[in-house]
């Protein structure tokens, strides 16, 4: 077993060294925290270089190995950058671009706020993509297997689904009776409609051969539902969620910035109207981690229920 | 008694302009326990009785009868195999036995059937490729899952379209083996009825082999081979009877081929 690492990795572990030392000890132009940030950093090239030496061990991971160094190395010029505009030589106006210091200790004093914030958005968006998700997989493998069905559902699609459904949103906060229920309807609508035609598409992609063998087998209506439309929709399924989910993000984080009382949206937008702007950048930030995990999270679904499509 | 009879039956492809005559006025009988191979040059219609048969497309004239009774439908009565697809991609080879051990033994527990069909695999000579998926194997080896899952129905009528077009010479030679081996083993003779395009297979296998010619698809003679079984390639190879039987299959088919050349060029 050989630890070659890689050019690309010791450019990243360089750069985010480079970062700490930057950070650590250049002098501040204005009194900004930066020891915890300088913590952070060590943390950050603790993790990468632990990342970088289990993935060196596996040839078949190379490709993986170099993506997380590219883009952790430009993630560090980022932050050099940000610190030398701030902080350090303060270029732009310190107050609507905090410092990564003052960042990154307002993300560590709210974190248990955050939590709770986290929390509300993915109950949001739990029950309104999930019960997208329940519908229209349902409606979708009944339209896909009835042509009357089909029609009827695609020209309504036509029809209904190009309306943004964040106009949708002031509306449904003043006929529903809670937020809670206005934004699980707009989020539900949002990611409905790519998951709905997807299916139908799903299922139309089964190779009718198949549909032809499991007549031979006399399966039950049930029984061809659940073991042969179902899995044979799953890649179109999958392609629908995918997109249903982005769809259904955009939705929460916009119905809470409109209507909320909490949520990570509701966050961004509290802070924006009292100026504090390091407290926006946190929620920004936070948003973009929320986001990388659901959709890695989803992507490791998908792998794991399409492997019999893998070689 | 177990008899397909075809009676005077028509097929035509209804498009959305033009509809297409695919078969025209085929009688054939076919005896319970017999081996029957359909064959003729591409678009002669055999694909389509069998798929008749199946219960897959209905007559437009004429009707197809089983035990007398008229065929209206696919039915568990009758196992199908086709070239490829016949395999649900999504279930391993194992459950895809299991689904068709499913619909034939209701009440039984899935842990017997898992065994059964584990056994069924194991006669086709796959024994360790159980857990595997369709595209984790080779096309020899998801024919030996189709071949393992009609077994699996125990079905009295066995349907095959081309079932070992797809693969190689050697391996649709073993495919062919293990057909013939499965098939001599049961106590009641299972009544098989296979389209192929390879006039070897139909020799080595069939009891009769129907001949089919196209524009429109209709029977053109239907041949007894009266070759004794256990039926051993070498030999067979050797014989006479096959010999003749060869040649005069290659003038029906390669005969038709000129035939329709000859007309095209003399219209030009």
């Amino acid at each position: 077993m050989s630890f070659k690492i890689g050019l690309r990795a010791v450019v990243s572990l360089v750069l985010w060294a480079l970062a700490a030392v930057f950070v650590q000890f250049v002098p501040n132009s204005e009194e900004t925290p930066t020891g915890s940030l300088f913590i952070f950093i060590l943390a950050v090239i603790a993790v990468l270089l632990v990342s970088f030496l289990l993935l060196s061990t596996n040839p078949e991971k190379h490709q993986k190995r170099q993506a997380l160094a590219d883009v952790t190395s430009v993630f560090a010029v980022v932050l050099i950058a940000w610190e030398a505009m701030t902080a350090k030589w303060r270029v732009v106006d310190a107050f609507i671009f905090p410092s990564p210091g003052t960042v990154f200790d307002n993300l560590w004093s709210d974190r248990v706020e955050l939590l709770g914030h986290i929390a509300a958005s993915t109950k949001l968006l739990i029950t309104g993509f999930g019960l997208a998700l329940i519908l229209g997989v349902f409606l979708g493998l009944l339209a896909g297997s009835n042509q009357r069905v089909q029609d009827l559902v695609k020209s309504l699609a036509n029809i209904a689904s190009p309306i943004p459904p964040i106009v949708y949103i002031p509306y449904a906060i003043t006929i529903l009776p809670s937020f809670f229920m206005s934004s699980v309807f707009v989020i539900f609508l949002g990611a409905f409609w790519p998951i709905l035609i997807n299916t139908i598409n799903g299922v139309g992609q089964i190779e009718h051969r198949l549909i032809d063998s499991a007549r031979t087998l006399q399966l039950s209506p049930w029984t061809l539902f659940r073991r042969v439309l179902f899995p044979g929709a799953l890649p179109g399924i999958f392609s629908g969620a995918t997109v249903g989910l982005v769809f259904a993000f955009i939705l929460l984080t916009a119905a809470e910035l409109i209507g909320g009382t909490a949520g990570l949206g509701y966050y961004v937008k509290y802070f924006t109207d009292f100026g504090d702007y390091s407290r926006v950048v946190v929620g920004i930030i936070v948003i973009g981690f929320y986001v990388t995990i659901l959709m890695t999270l989803m992507q490791r679904i998908e792998r794991y229920c399409l492997r019999w499509k893998q070689r | 008694m177990g008899t397909l009879s075809i009676q005077d039956v028509s097929y035509t492809y209804k498009g959305s302009r033009e509809s297409h005559l695919a078969v025209q006025g085929v009688n054939l009988t076919i005896q319970e326990g017999e081996i029957v191979c359909f064959i003729g040059p591409s678009g002669c219609g055999k694909s389509t009785v069998l798929n008749m048969l199946a219960g897959l497309f209905k007559p437009t004239v004429g009707k197809i009868e089983y035990e007398q009774k008229e065929i209206t439908g696919p039915g568990v009565d009758r196992g199908v195999v086709f070239q490829s697809y016949s395999l649900f991609p999504w279930m391993s080879a194992q459950e895809n036995v299991v689904l068709a051990l499913e619909q034939v033994n209701k009440g039984v527990s899935k842990q017997e059937l898992k065994q059964k069909a584990k056994e069924l695999l194991e006669l086709v000579g796959l024994d360790k490729a159980d857990q595997k998926y369709p595209s984790q194997l080779s096309g020899g080896m998801q024919q030996r899952v189709a071949l393992a899952r009609m077994f699996a129905l125990d079905s009295p009528v066995f349907l095959m379209d081309e079932p070992f077009g797809a693969v190689d010479a050697a391996v649709r030679a073993t495919l062919q083996d293990c057909l013939i081996e499965l098939w001599s083993k049961q106590q009641k003779k299972k009544t098989v009825v296979m389209v192929t395009h390879d006039i070897d297979e139909a020799i080595l296998l069939s009891d009769r082999i129907v001949v089919f010619s196209p524009n429109p698809g209709r029977v053109t003679e239907t041949i007894p081979v009266s070759i004794p079984r256990p039926r051993s390639r070498q030999s067979l190879f050797m014989s006479p009877r096959y010999m003749d039987l060869r040649a005069h299959l290659l003038t029906l088919l390669h005969g038709e081929e000129t035939l329709a050349w000859e007309e095209k060029v003399s219209s030009l």
